[in-house]
């Protein structure tokens, strides 16, 4: 038995359609990634997902924004993204920052692409 | 020719075993492959050099380095004995095949499946360690067969007494489940490389009549009887010995009789009891009494009598023979006739004739595998150029026995059994005994082996805020034109993607 591409697709888009992510949040933190982390290491704002995009098979991409009021000041080394729940599904560390002086805005796009292995 | 050998432990050469003790077995001896070996401790100087489960390797050869390996598995035991300078260590362990002895089959029910199917579906659902490359197609396909609580071994062995196969774990860890007495070995032992042998013919255990008992199954019966017309008095008589018994009055609406009894237990005359069970005597008594009233019926009345009797599953079969031996076998695991007729024609095949084992000291012979098939041609015991299987090969590495070529013992054909035998089958009916009673309709979900990888990219995009935008500024005023454009006249953008700036 073995998981089909259509059912690659129909999870990244149960993905999607039971908003299993919900938010992204940014931080100032550069510690380094690691799998068994379950927050960022310095989160300093968090906002809703805007725009979920299912337009190509077998991938969902989630898109937030900040606006340069929110993130003015911060300087970004961090984000993720989030449930309701608050569980953090995945955490990106910049190699190097962006720092924010209110006169820019930031947009967040974080892709899941689901393939098969080991068939 | 001298003899040479070398010893790897957890990668580590070892020069100074004094003896290496292998015994190379397929299936016929019950047991996989395993290994003796024993060192000179002198003042502990292996003290603590070896743990359990670290890997050893043994390597044979008539040249100097020996390069072929005859056997690698694991230490399962290592033990210390003597003192001071006569300090001796001996490991002791199994080859790798060793696994399917320890691992305990899932539950699984297989129908209509040819025999390497199945044993390549018990490998992959219980074990990763051994591959299956060399398991061959047989030509015998089981109409039903259960494996509950038995060892992937003892699984194995099953089907492959039924398919007249044999199998073993080679050194690549590699199963091979071939057909008997198909591949040979080339080899002839006769009076020129024989030291010693020993031939045993006997008819221990030959059976000419194997039954076989499955568990028994309750199948629903009726019995419509008209009262002083089909029975005598108040009692019923029914075709089988009955269990869980109903008892209805037929009529215009049929009455349901109960409570009911089981005779000479209950009494009608002390107990509301409308009718007794005589499980032995097959019958229903419908009853009067003091405190149970006249539950008795007058000519004519019909009554139907709903119950369940118990049907045997048991299959016999038998050959001719003018000594008959018979074995019975209770499996309360089969309740299904084909798999009691499929278990009673592999016993009576396998062991419907006298069995010859032979033993033999050899000399030489070093590229043999178990499960070959060797020509031996010793008159003196009666074996004139017959061709038996080599059912284990057992290696005695020692200084002495190395320089003389005095190192193999092989064993042929069949094994007769022993007192391990014996309690590998009083195991065996144990373990059935004891799995006897898990549901029958066994569900096993098979897990597809196929992973989802998931890949999570990321990208952050800046971009500087402005109103700010050309109009009416000559070379800016033309919309859709690359080179002059009328709109936003923000900055470009900041880009990480993947975490890296672009």
């Amino acid at each position: 038995m073995g998981l089909v591409t259509n059912g690659l697709s129909i999870i990244s888009s149960n993905m999607a359609g039971s908003a299993l992510f919900t938010k992204v949040g940014i931080g100032t933190s550069g510690l380094t990634f690691a799998s068994g982390q379950t927050t960022l290491g310095s989160e300093t704002d968090r906002n809703i997902i805007t725009d979920v995009d299912l337009t190509t098979n077998e991938q969902v991409t989630f898109v937030a924004n900040f606006s340069p009021v929110e993130i003015s000041g911060t300087t970004l080394r961090e984000f993720g993204t989030f449930t309701s729940g608050n569980g953090m599904g995945d955490r990106q560390v910049l190699n190097g920052s962006l720092v924010f002086d209110g006169e820019q805005e930031l947009q967040i796009q974080t892709t899941y692409k689901f393939s098969i292995s080991g068939v | 020719m001298v003899i040479y050998t070398k010893l790897l432990v957890a990668n580590n050469e070892i020069l100074d075993a004094k003896d290496i003790t292998l015994n190379l077995n397929q299936n016929e001896y019950n047991t996989t492959s395993n290994f003796t070996i024993s060192l000179d401790n002198v003042a502990g100087r292996h003290a603590g050099e070896f743990s359990i489960n670290d890997e050893i390797e043994v390597y044979a050869d008539t040249t100097d380095p020996a390069t072929t390996k005859i056997f690698n598995g694991i230490i399962d035991d290592i033990k210390y004995k003597g003192s001071k300078q006569t300090e001796t260590l001996t490991i002791l362990g199994r080859e790798y095949g060793s696994v399917l002895m320890d691992v305990i089959a899932g539950p699984r029910i297989f129908k209509d499946t040819e025999v390497s199917e199945i044993v390549s579906a018990v490998m992959s659902q219980n074990i990763s360690l051994i591959t299956t490359n060399n398991v061959n197609t047989t030509t015998t396909t089981v109409d039903k067969i259960t494996f509950s609580n038995m060892s992937v071994y003892d699984a194995l062995r099953q089907l492959a007494e039924i398919s007249g196969f044999y199998f073993y774990v080679d050194t690549d860890k590699d199963l091979h489940f071939e057909r008997k007495e198909t591949i040979s070995s080339g080899q002839t032992i006769d009076n020129d490389n024989s030291k010693r042998a020993e031939f045993i013919t006997t008819d221990s255990d030959q059976y000419t009549k194997v039954t076989v008992r499955g568990k028994r199954q309750l199948t629903t019966a009726q019995s419509i009887q008209t009262t002083g017309t089909d029975n005598t008095g108040s009692v019923y008589v029914l075709d089988a010995k009955p269990s869980n018994v109903g008892v209805t009055y037929s009529g215009a609406t049929n009455t349901l009789l109960q409570p009911g009894g089981v005779i000479n237990l209950n009494d009608p005359a002390t107990e509301n009891v409308k009718f007794l069970v005589d499980f032995q005597g097959r019958s229903v008594t419908l009853t009067s009494g003091t405190t149970a009233g006249d539950n008795t019926l007058t000519n004519g009345s019909v009554v139907i009598i709903d119950y369940q009797r118990s049907t045997p599953i048991i299959s016999i079969k038998q050959t001719p023979s003018s000594f008959p031996k018979h074995r019975v076998v209770t499996d309360l695991n089969i309740q299904d006739i084909d798999e009691a007729s499929l278990k009673a024609t592999t016993i009576l095949n396998e062991n419907k004739d006298p069995k010859t084992n032979g033993r033999v000291e050899v000399k030489g012979l070093l590229d043999i595998t178990a499960g070959e098939t060797v020509i031996v041609n010793l008159p003196n015991h009666n074996q004139i150029n017959q061709t038996y299987a080599l059912t284990r090969i057992t290696y005695e590495f020692s200084t002495g026995g190395n320089q003389s070529e005095n190192v193999i013992t092989i064993n042929l054909n069949r094994k007769i059994s022993d007192f391990e035998d014996i309690m590998k089958d009083q195991i065996l009916r144990l373990r059935s005994l004891e799995s006897a009673e898990a549901d029958a309709s066994i569900t096993s979900i098979e897990l597809g082996n196929a992973e989802t990888e998931v890949e999570v990219s990321t990208i952050a995009t800046t971009r500087g805020i402005g109103s700010g935008f050309y109009f009416n500024i000559p070379g800016h005023d033309i919309f859709n034109s690359p080179s002059s454009l009328l709109g936003d006249m923000r900055a470009g953008s900041q880009v990480f993607i993947d975490g890296e700036e672009v």
